[in-house]
């Protein structure tokens, strides 16, 4: 039976191959040996072998980067300020993770083309619908959700596209750029598609 | 042809990649090979070469750079009669989004080898970005904004344009209200309050 703690070791070795040698270069066998395991051992763990591994190495960046959102806009009372605080952990999550850059570096288009029409489409719906509980405080459900997938696209569009007017990891850069675009936005979202926000604001 | 015009030789050009086209849709990427391009461009292997002398990727990039003008040009030209910005953004929001969806080459590109538009993407990016915000701008200042803000919000609802068009996510770009409902709240909403 492969453990929880198993399954664990290997997506984090996985990490750490992803990091130091990229994504094409990263063998089964490297994954195994850096999560100090046999072959057999990381089978039974993960039976689909490398793409299933991949898989969940998403699936818990994914959890990471939402985790740290979430911990920094539940430190806010209010829309704007959870807004602000989520785009500035999502960027930091972003920047400073060396697996992400190393992809960036090596082979682009494996990460943009998740970036751009129906994939990014698909991603949008995963990241939104995960990111709305974090904004139900402020918004109802249908509010949160809209509200959950622009901020999604503000952070993609800046993080692949630097501006020269917002630096995403300088919080009162991105605090003026919600407080002009972004907030406006959500607000008027919330209110002409009735579903006008009735908790605090 | 040494003695080709520049126009002429644009022509030969455009016909080729039309071919390319058409042979992609036919057969697909992966298996639409240099004598498929020639044979749809009518003409012959060596004068693919000749304007295109890194043969099929050189071909794949050149068309998704042609298509890409063209998209621009047929955008243009929707919108050129629109007045207010609001019908601006409405119209070319349907309209970019149509021409996505009906462009078969970048379906099939993009199920196949989604990675052969990167290049041009990563390019386009930032000229494209700049161009749609130019375009904007006069837009945005006849609608009340300040203008020490008109280039700030060109430059974010010209980021927001271009994501929605890719991926429209919650909306339908087919259905007008739906349209209206995205561009009077998350995209012009902050224009409305008289920001």
């Amino acid at each position: 039976m492969a453990s929880t703690a198993t399954r664990a070791r290997v997506v984090d070795a996985a990490l750490a191959c992803l990091a130091t040698d990229g994504l094409r270069r990263t063998t089964v066998d490297d994954i195994a040996a850096a999560a100090g395991i046999s072959r057999a051992t990381l089978y039974r763990a993960f039976p689909g072998g490398r793409e299933t591994i991949l898989a969940a190495v998403v699936d818990d960046q994914t959890d990471r980067l939402l985790g740290a959102v979430g911990a920094a806009s539940d430190a806010s009372d209010d829309l704007r300020g959870a807004l602000v605080a989520g785009l500035v952990a999502a960027a930091a999550f972003v920047i400073g993770h060396r697996a992400v850059e190393r992809l960036m570096f090596d082979e682009p288009a494996t990460l943009l083309t998740h970036l751009e029409f129906e994939r990014f489409d698909r991603v949008l719906a995963t990241l939104s619908s995960r990111a709305a509980p974090l904004l139900a405080r402020f918004l109802d459900a249908a509010a949160a959700e809209r509200a959950a997938e622009f901020a999604t696209r503000v952070a993609v569009s800046y993080l692949l596209q630097p501006s020269d007017e917002v630096d995403l990891l300088e919080p009162a850069e991105v605090a003026r750029l919600v407080d002009r675009f972004v907030l406006p936005g959500v607000e008027a979202a919330a209110t002409s598609g009735e579903t006008i926000s009735t908790k605090l604001s | 042809m040494s003695g080709a015009t520049g126009t002429a030789r644009e022509e030969v050009r455009e016909r080729i990649l039309t071919g390319t086209s058409r042979a992609i849709c036919a057969h697909g990427v992966r298996r639409t090979s240099l004598e498929e391009i020639a044979r749809e461009a009518g003409c012959s292997r060596a004068t693919v070469y000749r304007h295109f002398p890194g043969g099929r990727d050189q071909l794949l990039e050149a068309l998704v750079a042609f298509e890409y003008r063209r998209f621009f040009v047929r955008l243009g030209r929707a919108v050129e009669d629109a007045t207010t910005l609001e019908e601006v953004v409405e119209r070319g929001l349907m309209v970019a989004h149509r021409a996505v969806v009906e462009l078969e080459v970048l379906q099939i590109v993009l199920r196949e080898q989604p990675e052969l538009l990167e290049p041009t993407l990563v390019r386009t990016g930032r000229p494209m970005l700049r161009a749609i915000a130019e375009f904007l701008a006069p837009y945005i200042a006849a609608d009340s904004v300040r203008p020490a803000e008109v280039a700030a919000y060109a430059e974010f609802l010209a980021r927001m344009v271009l994501s929605y068009i890719s991926s429209p996510g919650r909306f339908d770009l087919d259905d007008r209200a739906s349209v209206r409902d995205l561009v009077r709240g998350e995209l012009l909403g902050g224009l409305a309050r008289g920001a």
